[in-house]
C-alpha cells in the first residue's frame, strides 16, 4: 500500500466518550499506522460537547465527521470510519 | 434498620402539570387551549407552501420580541433566505439576532460527504446545546426534519436518531417546533408516520386549491394531555404573519336591533316604519339596473351626514367607477371619502379566497370601527370558490357585524323577481332582517321600476308596491298606500309624476 504521498491533516469531530466516537478514533489510528506514513498524518479530535464553536465553524451535524486536508483537497467523511475501503478511496490511497 | 419506604399515594401518578406556550399565531392559543406543550414537542406537518417555516418562525419571532431567546435550525432553506423572507412581514431578523433573542443555524448537509459506518446527529445536538446555553434558550425549532432523515440510508436508524433527538429534547426541557414536509402520501405517511405518535402535539397545515382558489386549514390531530378545538380552522397569511380566522362563535352573541336609522330616502323611511334599524341585516335584492347600489349608497351618504362610519366594500366596481355611477343618480360619495366617514374596499372576488376576504374585512372591522358596513353584492362571492364558501363568508360577515351591533346593508343581484326565490341567493335567510326587493316591470311600454318590503323584522312596514325612480336628484319613492290604516305619510314635492299610477 505505497504509493500514498501526503501529507494529511484530520480532523475528527466526536461527540463525548461514545461508542461510535470511540471506533472512530481507533479506526482513524489504525488507518494512519497501516496505509498511511504516520509521520505524514496530523490528527486533531475535537469533542463537539465540550468545544460546540469549532462544530459551528465546520459545520458539523453529525459525529463522527473526519474532515480531511491532503493531496486531494477537502473532504468530509461521516460514520465511525468502519468501512475502511471508503475512508481509503476518499484519502486517494486506493 | 429496614423501613419501608412508602410514597405517597399520588406520588406515582402525579404528572407533571402541563404548562403551556403562547403560540404567537392569533386564534391558535384557543384552539390549543392555551398554547404548545411546555418542554415538549410539537410537530407541524404539512405539504409544500402550507407555511410550515413561516409558522414557527412567528412562534420564535413573537417569543423573541417579548424578551425570550429562541433557536431555529433549519435543513432546507439558508440563514440568509429564511432572513429575507421575514424582512418581507416586517420582522428583522438580524436585529433580533444581535440582541442575542434569536440563534438561526443553517444545518448543511454535505452532499459530497462519503459516508463510512454509522453517525449520530449529536454534532447538531452539541450546537443547540451550547448556543442554547449561550443565549438562556428554551425555545426551539427544527425546521424540515424530513430532509436530515433522507440522509440516514435505512429508515430504521433514521427512526432510532429522530427517537434520541426527541428524547434529548425533552430530557434539555425544549419547548420545540419540528416541522415535516409531508402531505397524506401514502408512501411518505408510512415512512414518518412514527414522527406523529412521537410528537406530543401534532398541528396539521393543508394547503388545498379549491375551484381554483387557495385555501389555507389547520387542524390539530393530536394534543396529549390536553383537550383542543378538533375542527378544521382556516388560516390566512396575511401581513403580519399567520393568523387563523375567527370562525363563527360557538355561542350567538348577537346583540338585539337597536334604534330606526333613516335609510336616506324619506318615503322609504317611511314605508320601513322609520327606516333601517341599527344591528339589523337589511337585504337589497334586484335584478342587475334595478338600482341597488344607489339605494345602499343613498343609505351611506345619510349615514355619514350623521357623523356615522360606513365600511363599504364592493365586489363589482373600481372606486372610480362606483363614485361616478351614483354620483350619476344624484349621490354624492365624495364629501363622505374625504370627511374620512367613508372607506372604500374594492376588491375582485376571485382574487383571493373566501378566508382572507373575510380576514382582511375583519382586520378593517377593528381599525376602522365602522357603525354600518355595505356590502355590493354578495352574489359576487360565489365568485370566491364554491357556494359553499360564499355562504360562509357572508355568514361569518354578519354574524361578526351583528356581535359588535353593526348595520349591514348587502345587495344581492338575484335573475329571477320570483319573490318564493331565496333572495339571499345563500341560503343565510334566517340571519337577514329586512329584505328590499327591486323590480322591472313594463307598464305601456315603459319600464318603471318598482319597490317591495318583502320582511323588516321589528317594524310595522309597507307591504305595497312603490315606484321607484332613479332621477338625476336620488331615488324618488311613491308612497304606496301605508299598511294598517296608518296615516298616509306626506307626499314629497318631488315625487315622479308616474306616481299617480299605483294599484
Amino acid at each position: 500500500m505505497s504509493g500514498t504521498i501526503g501529507p494529511y491533516k484530520f480532523t475528527l469531530f466526536v461527540a463525548g466518550k461514545s461508542p461510535n466516537s470511540q471506533l472512530a478514533q481507533d479506526n482513524l489510528n489504525h488507518i494512519c499506522s497501516e496505509y498511511l506514513r504516520v509521520w505524514n498524518c496530523k490528527v486533531t479530535i475535537v469533542d463537539v460537547q465540550k468545544d460546540f464553536q469549532k462544530a459551528l465553524d465546520y459545520d458539523i451535524l453529525v459525529t463522527p465527521t473526519l474532515i480531511v486536508e491532503g493531496p486531494r483537497g477537502r473532504s468530509t467523511i461521516i460514520g465511525n470510519l468502519s468501512q475502511i475501503d471508503s475512508v481509503l478511496v476518499t484519502l486517494g490511497c486506493d | 434498620m429496614e423501613t419501608t419506604r412508602a410514597l405517597p399515594a399520588d406520588a406515582v401518578f402525579r404528572a407533571k402539570p402541563l404548562v403551556k406556550l403562547g403560540t404567537g399565531v392569533d386564534g391558535l392559543d384557543e384552539v390549543l387551549d392555551g398554547g404548545f406543550p411546555k418542554g415538549r414537542t410539537t410537530m407541524i406537518r404539512g405539504g409544500p407552501g402550507a407555511g410550515k417555516t413561516l409558522f414557527a418562525l412567528q412562534y420564535l419571532v413573537l417569543s423573541a420580541l417579548k424578551g425570550t431567546a429562541g433557536i431555529f435550525v433549519t435543513f432546507e432553506e439558508s440563514a440568509d433566505a429564511i432572513r429575507m423572507n421575514a424582512a418581507t412581514l416586517g420582522w428583522d431578523l438580524p436585529a433580533l439576532e444581535r440582541m442575542g433573542l434569536l440563534f438561526i443555524h443553517h444545518a448543511k448537509l454535505d452532499s459530497a460527504a462519503v459516508v463510512s459506518g454509522p453517525f449520530s446527529l449529536k454534532g447538531l445536538m452539541a450546537i443547540v446545546d451550547g448556543k442554547a446555553k449561550a443565549l438562556g434558550a428554551h425555545q426551539l425549532v427544527i425546521d424540515a426534519i424530513d430532509i436530515v432523515m433522507r440522509r440516514f440510508g435505512e429508515e430504521a436508524r433514521a427512526r432510532d436518531e429522530i427517537n434520541t433527538l426527541h428524547e434529548w429534547l425533552d430530557e434539555n426541557e425544549f419547548t420545540t417546533l419540528l416541522s415535516v414536509k409531508l402531505n397524506d402520501d401514502p408512501d411518505l405517511t408510512s415512512r414518518f408516520g412514527f414522527l406523529d405518535y412521537m410528537a406530543d402535539c401534532v398541528i396539521r397545515l393543508d394547503h388545498r386549491v379549491m375551484e381554483q382558489i387557495s385555501t389555507r386549514r389547520l387542524r390539530v390531530q393530536k394534543y396529549r394531555g390536553s383537550s383542543f378545538g378538533t375542527n378544521e380552522y382556516p388560516y390566512v397569511i396575511g401581513d403580519n404573519g399567520i393568523s387563523l380566522v375567527p370562525i363563527a362563535s360557538a355561542q350567538l352573541e348577537h346583540r338585539g336591533l337597536g334604534a330606526r336609522q333613516s335609510t336616506g330616502n324619506r318615503e322609504l323611511d317611511a314605508a320601513l316604519g322609520g327606516g333601517y334599524r341599527r344591528n339589523a341585516c337589511v337585504l337589497i335584492a334586484g335584478a342587475s339596473g334595478t338600482g341597488k347600489t344607489t339605494l345602499a349608497a343613498t343609505f351611506v351618504v345619510a349615514a355619514c351626514a350623521r357623523g356615522e362610519r360606513v365600511l363599504y366594500i364592493s365586489y363589482e366596481e373600481s372606486p372610480d367607477a362606483l363614485r361616478t355611477a351614483v354620483l350619476n343618480a344624484g349621490v354624492d360619495l365624495q364629501p363622505a371619502l374625504e370627511a374620512g366617514n367613508l372607506k372604500l374596499v374594492c376588491r375582485l372576488p376571485e382574487s383571493m379566497g373566501s378566508d382572507e376576504h373575510l380576514f382582511h374585512n375583519l382586520t378593517v372591522l377593528t381599525s376602522f370601527n365602522p357603525d354600518h358596513v355595505v356590502v355590493d353584492a354578495i352574489s359576487a362571492c360565489h365568485r370566491m370558490g364554491s357556494g359553499k364558501a360564499a355562504f360562509d363568508y357572508c355568514m361569518r360577515l354578519v354574524n361578526a357585524c351583528k356581535e359588535r351591533g353593526i348595520t349591514c346593508l348587502f345587495t344581492n343581484q338575484v335573475r329571477s323577481a320570483n319573490p318564493s326565490e331565496d333572495l339571499s341567493g345563500l341560503g343565510f335567510s334566517s340571519l337577514v332582517d329586512a329584505v328590499i326587493q327591486l323590480q322591472f316591470e313594463l307598464v305601456d311600454d315603459d319600464l318603471q321600476r318598482s319597490l317591495l318590503i318583502m320582511k323588516a323584522r321589528g317594524c310595522r312596514h309597507s307591504h305595497r308596491l312603490h315606484h321607484l325612480q332613479i332621477t338625476d336628484d336620488g331615488i324618488l319613492l311613491s308612497p304606496g298606500r301605508s299598511p294598517a290604516g296608518a296615516a298616509p305619510t306626506e307626499t314629497s314635492e318631488r315625487r315622479p309624476k308616474t306616481q299617480g299610477g299605483a294599484r
